[in-house]
């Protein structure tokens, strides 16, 4: 079953889909966002007069109009629908203006006038957690969104047991998405009552939710259909919601169908970040190389509202010592409130901060104890049944991290190659680097929360097959995978099934499709359904043909006595017996994930039911004069269990690689005292196909026994490691470790060449252990 | 809804209150012939997408940086038919008349997809399919237009593309199959090719309809002259030039409105006036008319025989989307600091011809310092004596009411002189400047007669390094040059990596000095005073070894 193959791509490909944006009908109108030039600031008044009267408004809305509650969120009811009494960012929207066309409603949102009292704004979290700073939340108490602890083992018996300490404080920036398609949605209120949603989001569930709180209505008063969205990156939760719930406000309050579409800058302004890290590491090696003890403190801005933080940074925490067995571990994690556009999911989800630190620190660690990059690796590296820093052993599946290691060593040639590197030779005009790195990830929610999710396959009388699932489609194809998972397992044509679009009234909440788990839970699901519709259909098989086969194969449209071969019937007759027989064939399919733990107070427990492993690496090279790097070359392996559809899968592999790289190189939401100076595309820069080299994309297969499928997820760890590959691969090029995300030149020069006399590096060994030489074993913090 | 039909031009100025020009234009879409009245200065996307309900032209940024909305549009340009992939956020509506606008909706249908179609649907390039339209519309002109294989080109012709999703390689796979599999006569259907005869005669002449205003749109009037004289008409007609722009390319204009909504009541479009389209060769120096676009520019055969700095710095502006559209002059004509094609005409002691109905004149890019044209003026024919100069303060220029920047004249290029340009950016392509460098030099035997070094993006607007020019002068370029070390060797490129000449850092030093840049999104006061120093040895650098290259 390994076919390159896509349900929507004849339309995509023909400018055919329609996205909300394209949405039209009968009586639509059109609402826009009004902001204030406000930080944090008491709103005093709205005087929406001028506004009013201008051509075409037909209303100008305020948090007063709310029927329902003006603040929802997904763990902490904190973000309003549209900001009362208060501003406390500079995306929070203070009304919307709604007119006949979208050209007059723009108009009017400039005539919106407010009377502010600015407050002082807090924009550094670390000042934000001053025991004197202002409540950005009064009601809450506090500043701090939530802390999440690691607690292993002894660290100062660690410390006490390590030859070699290294300390770095190595930070991050804020991240924007960067979808293609902004925020957009349709409301229209239904005869029946129902409070109809089509919009560009990443979770029907999650807008339901926003929606019914805004409105007041029961969730079943409210039907969420996603339209083909274009791009979300874990970006088109909170905010996309928060759109939908606005363009709900104005069609109920109009009773007329309502069209929000956002421009690329309130987008930026607006919508959630990956959040900024400051990550304050120290970690111990013993004389051997091996890691003693990782002492961790990270602070997370979380900015203006609480979104998905405490999930975000539970992540960060569990994956705080990256690949790698450490059994003295001590971590802290706090994400805090600030005036700055708000943090929330964003693909990698707390692991990209980590990664982009832990996978340059092993390597200054390692450099330390005389070791190279590829032998502390494998000194320290996670392996069968080794026991995670929170206490979980890696058993029950393949734990592959030697093998995509060795897999993207060869492919690039790592070692031949690694001679070549310049470590900032001063004679040269160019300079050269390698750098790899790799990760571990926890599939799935994990303990983050209930992780279950639903399929239904209903068949039709002539044998075609409708499909639907709990999981939305991204654009990352997980249509096409759940029906390429459901042909294979009814033993029938791709052709014969159609993914039926589900909308929150046809099929149960199945959780958010992020954490890369749409196909491992969906997929799951499929297959239970399918499974059920194999019963369903031998038992009818074995009372119209009396028949008692033990196993039935379904295989190309026929199905078959597995034991002795024979051909019983089509799967057409199969399916016609049924409904004479009225059995309906009908299935609805269940996942639940494996038990996991999580001791809050301790931060031990199993985490995450199963992982995936991955190596990504890089070539590049660096013109120290003009700063410029030029990537070479990339080559990434992940171990996916069961690769359901590789063309697909090889996309999601290239994709995450470019995104690791603008996350390396040049992006970062930049901001001035909590207002944003990135406000579109010319100055938040993602990579260009000029930016990147080819790449090279080796899938790794070992079924996973945990997931139906055998399938894992991908999306995201395709995103975790390229950042981090970069940075050693620029410090072989420069001779300088950069700890600071993006990585850019120095404020005196591009990459500053260094003298001569530094340059000294360690020999690529063998993985063996070092001649014993104490004499330059220096502790030092 | 009052309409009035054919509008002369003499009427049109006094518009009364409440009533706008709608620009008739009569185009072909996707091989059908069209009449449509057009708002004034409404993009072709806002057409396309909003009016039309052809979806598959999508907005993302509306400011031409990501090509979801790239369409193709056919035209001729002296006498040859184009196919050119453009942002149709930035590009008026009013310009498609007389050409043939093709979308993704006309190339191919889900029963019948095209070539380009069916390779992206075999190489898997869409996956969530917001940007793939616009590939298929870049894709699709630059078959058209006989793209090769080569990675560079490819690469160079999706420049004006993002997506966010792929990572680009399975776009690149597709494409390379396309250039083994196809030609650019398979590529371009039959439908197309019928229309191309007509557009070559075409000449029905645009109507202007006097339609109420939805007083919404500032913009009353999109005016399109076909002559010099038709517009000065309507500049004086205006009288107060606050109240219009010049158009061209619009590049600049469209994203302004687009983006920060700045408005002009009237604008007038230059690009019909067939006499500010000329590239053209006197005694030497060569003139380039105000409506030349970049590519125009970057095919031209005589500006790569004689001023083959212009490409390298083209080939770096913007993308090869926006450079179908953008000219040369309107990156003068906007006074940016950082305009990349401006410093490097500076550099080149370039002069502007300004034009109004009243007189001619010349502006020098050059502000206070002596320009070489003034010491060589009685050698040139020049009119006037010291040619003053255009830029006046940041965003400001010496152009006055009435007058228009007809032409740029770059003086004859010498076999002694030499000129580079350097960018820094932070991503390789479609980037604005941090800071970019133009040097021009004069070198007679060896030792440098004239150093023009021009900054770009480290002050009010691009500026000439005065005091680099004295300490350069008379100096050797081969003075102090170490001897070549034993373990230098060929780098990547082929070159010999420089050797060192003991002034040179001294006088990348002295430039640094002359300028006092600021910190901004681009970079900050360190790092641009740093790149000016790159930049000036690196100039230095690249002089010395093109003479030395030439004495072996």
């Amino acid at each position: 079953m390994k076919y390159a193959w896509r349900n929507d791509a004849f339309a995509k490909v023909t400018g055919r889909a329609r996205y909300a944006d394209d949405i039209k009908m009968p009586g639509l109108c059109h609402a826009v966002p009004v902001y204030a030039d406000a930080v944090h600031a008491r709103l005093l008044r709205i005087d929406p007069e001028a506004a009013g009267k201008s051509p075409g408004v037909l209303g100008v809305f305020t948090a007063a109009d709310i029927p329902g509650t003006v603040k929802f969120g997904q763990i902490i009811r904190d973000c309003p629908t549209l900001a009362g009494d208060k501003i406390r960012c500079h995306g929070d929207v203070i009304a919307l203006v709604v007119a006949e066309t979208r050209a007059q409603a723009m108009v009017a949102g400039d005539l919106v006038k407010c009377e502010i009292e600015d407050l002082p704004a807090l924009t550094d979290p670390e000042q934000a957690l001053a025991p004197d700073a202002i409540l950005i939340h009064a009601e809450l108490g506090t500043n701090l969104v939530n802390e999440h602890s690691v607690r292993r083992g002894d660290v100062s018996a660690g410390e006490t047991a390590s030859e070699y300490i290294i300390a770095a404080e190595v930070t991050t920036s804020r991240i924007e998405h960067s979808y293609l398609e902004p925020e957009a949605a349709v409301a229209l209120v239904r005869p029946d009552g129902v409070v109809e949603i089509h919009g560009s989001m990443q979770h029907p569930f999650s807008t339901r939710r926003f929606v019914a709180s805004t409105l007041g209505l029961p969730l079943a008063q409210v039907e969420v259909t996603g339209t083909p969205m274009g791009g979300g990156f874990g970006g088109k939760d909170d905010t996309a919601a928060l759109v939908c719930a606005r363009a709900a406000l104005c069609a109920w309050l109009l009773k007329r169908p309502v069209k929000i579409t956002y421009t690329r800058e309130w987008s930026m302004r607006e919508s959630y970040k990956r959040h900024p890290y400051r990550m304050r590491y120290r970690m111990g090696l013993d004389a051997e190389g091996r890691i003693r003890f990782v002492y961790v403190d990270m602070l997370a801005d979380g900015g203006a509202y609480c979104s998905v933080s405490p999930w975000v940074t539970w992540r960060s925490t569990v994956q705080c010592c990256g690949a790698y067995e450490v059994p003295n571990v001590h971590c802290d994690v706090r994400a805090v409130y600030t005036n700055n556009v708000f943090c929330g999911a964003m693909r990698g989800f707390g692991s990209p901060q980590v990664n982009f630190a832990i996978e340059q620190l092993i390597e200054i660690a390692g450099q330390k104890a005389g070791l190279d990059e590829i032998t502390i690796r494998r000194r320290n590296m996670l392996q069968q049944d080794s026991v995670t820093v929170t206490g979980q052993q890696l058993s029950g599946h393949t734990v592959s991290l030697r093998q995509v290691m060795d897999r993207v060593l060869a492919e690039i040639d790592y070692v031949n190659k690694r001679q070549n590197c310049s470590f900032g030779d001063p004679e040269a005009e160019e300079w050269y680097g390698i750098g790899f790195a790799i990760s571990y990830r926890g599939m799935s929610l994990g303990a983050e929360g209930t992780d279950f999710n639903s399929a239904i396959i209903s068949i039709q009388p002539d044998g075609s097959v409708i499909l639907e699932t709990g999981i939305h489609e991204n654009g990352q194809g997980s249509e096409s995978a759940m029906i390429l998972l459901a042909a294979e397992h009814l033993g029938i044509d791709k052709n014969r099934i159609v993914y039926r679009r589900s909308s929150t009234s046809t099929i149960p909440d199945g959780g958010t499709t992020v954490a890369s788990r749409g196909t491992l839970m969906g997929g799951g699901a499929v297959v239970d359904a399918c499974h059920i519709i194999q019963d369903k259909i031998g038992a009818i098989i074995r009372r119209k043909l009396a028949v008692d086969p033990a196993h039935l194969l379904f295989r190309e449209g026929f199905i078959y006595d597995e034991a002795s071969a024979r051909r019983l019937c089509s799967f057409n007759e199969a399916i016609g017996w049924c409904y004479q027989m009225q059995e309906y064939p009908y299935a609805f399919g269940v996942f639940k994930a494996p038990q996991v733990s999580w001791d809050e107070h301790t931060g031990q427990g199993n985490a995450y039911f199963t992982w995936v492993y991955g190596c990504q690496a890089v070539e590049l090279k660096v013109v120290p004069k003009t700063g410029q790097v030029v990537l070479l070359n990339m080559v990434a392996a992940h171990d996916i269990g069961n690769a359901v559809n590789p063309a697909m899968l090889s996309g999601q592999f290239y994709g995450g690689m470019a995104m690791g790289t603008g996350y390396a190189l040049f992006e970062e939401f930049r901001h001035q005292d909590g207002k944003g100076i990135s406000s579109n595309f010319h100055n938040y820069r993602i990579p260009r196909a000029t930016d990147l080299p080819p790449m090279t994309a080796i899938i790794v297969e070992n079924p996973d026994p945990l997931s139906p499928s055998g399938a894992k997820g991908i999306g995201e760890p395709t995103n975790e490691l390229m950042a981090p590959a970069i940075a050693n691969a620029l410090y072989r090029a420069t001779g300088k470790r950069y700890l600071k995300q993006p990585i850019q030149p120095d404020r005196r020069g591009a990459f500053p060449q260094r003298p001569k006399e530094n340059l000294s590096t360690p020999e690529l060994g063998d993985g063996s252990l070092p001649e014993s030489d104490s004499t330059d074993r220096i502790k030092e913090d | 809804m009052s309409e009035q039909d054919n509008i002369k031009p003499a009427d049109l100025i006094h518009l009364p209150e409440g009533v706008c020009l709608y620009n008739r234009i009569r185009f072909y879409l996707n091989g059908r012939k069209r009449t449509y009245d057009i708002p004034p200065a409404m993009t072709t996307l806002d057409f396309v997408h909003r009016e039309l309900g052809m979806y598959g032209t999508k907005c993302s940024c509306n400011e031409g940086d990501c090509g979801a909305c790239m369409v193709v549009v056919v035209l001729v340009v002296k006498g040859k038919i184009r196919y050119q992939a453009i942002n149709s956020c930035i590009y008026p509506a009013a310009k498609l008349h007389g050409k043939h606008l093709i979308t993704v909706e006309g190339i191919g249908t889900p029963q019948n997809l095209h070539p380009i179609q069916t390779a992206l649907l075999d190489h898997h390039g869409t996956q969530c399919g917001y940007c793939t339209p616009g590939f298929v519309m870049s894709i699709f002109a630059y078959l058209a237009n006989g793209g090769t294989r080569d990675r560079e080109s490819t690469l160079a012709a999706l420049e004006g593309n993002l997506c966010r999703c792929t990572g680009y390689d399975s776009i690149l796979r597709a494409v390379e199959q396309l250039t083994r599999d196809y030609q650019s006569d398979d590529i371009i259907p039959q439908w197309c090719r019928e229309l191309e005869p007509d557009l070559a005669i075409f000449n029905a002449p645009e109507q202007l309809i006097l339609k109420q205003s939805d007083r919404l749109h500032p913009v009353r009037a999109y005016l399109v002259p076909d002559t010099l004289d038709e517009l000065f008409r309507q500049m004086e007609e205006i009288e107060n030039s606050s109240q219009y722009r010049i158009i061209c390319g619009g590049t600049d204009l469209m994203v302004q409105a687009n983006v920060n909504k700045i408005y002009y009541p009237y604008l007038l479009d230059i690009s019909q006036i067939e006499e500010l389209n000329g590239i053209s060769e006197h005694d030497g120096s060569i003139e380039i008319g105000a409506t030349v676009t970049y590519n125009q520019l970057k095919h031209s055969a005589l500006i790569q025989a004689k001023v083959p700095v212009l490409i390298r710095i083209i080939d770096q502006i913007a993308s090869e989307q926006v450079r179908n559209s953008a000219t040369l002059i309107g990156n003068i004509g906007n006074a940016s600091p950082v305009a990349d094609a401006a410093t490097t005409l500076l550099a080149l002691d370039a002069r502007l011809k300004i034009v109004s109905a009243a007189q001619e004149r010349y502006l020098s890019l050059s502000a206070g310092s002596p320009s070489q044209s003034d010491l060589d003026a009685d050698q040139r024919a020049v009119k006037e004596t010291a040619p003053t100069s255009y830029y006046l303060d940041y965003k400001q220029t010496a152009i006055r009411p009435g007058e228009l920047i007809h032409s740029v004249i770059i003086p004859e290029q010498e076999l002694t002189d030499f000129a580079t340009i350097i960018k820094s950016t932070k991503r390789k392509a479609v980037d604005i400047s941090s800071i970019v460098t133009a040097a021009h030099f004069r070198v007679s035997d060896g030792i440098i007669v004239n150093a023009r070094l021009a900054i770009g993006g480290a002050d009010r607007y691009p500026r000439l390094s005065a005091a680099f020019n004295r300490f350069c002068q008379g100096k050797s370029l081969f003075k102090g040059t170490l001897e070549r070390r034993p373990y230098d060797k060929k780098d990547a490129s082929g070159e010999h990596p420089s050797l060192a000449t003991d002034w040179f850092e001294e006088a990348a030093g002295i430039a640094e000095q002359d300028f006092a840049p600021i910190s901004d999104v681009r970079g900050s006061e360190g790092f641009r005073s740093r790149m000016i120093y790159n930049h000036a040895l690196l100039c230095l650098q690249r002089c010395r070894d093109h003479f030395s290259g030439g004495a072996q």
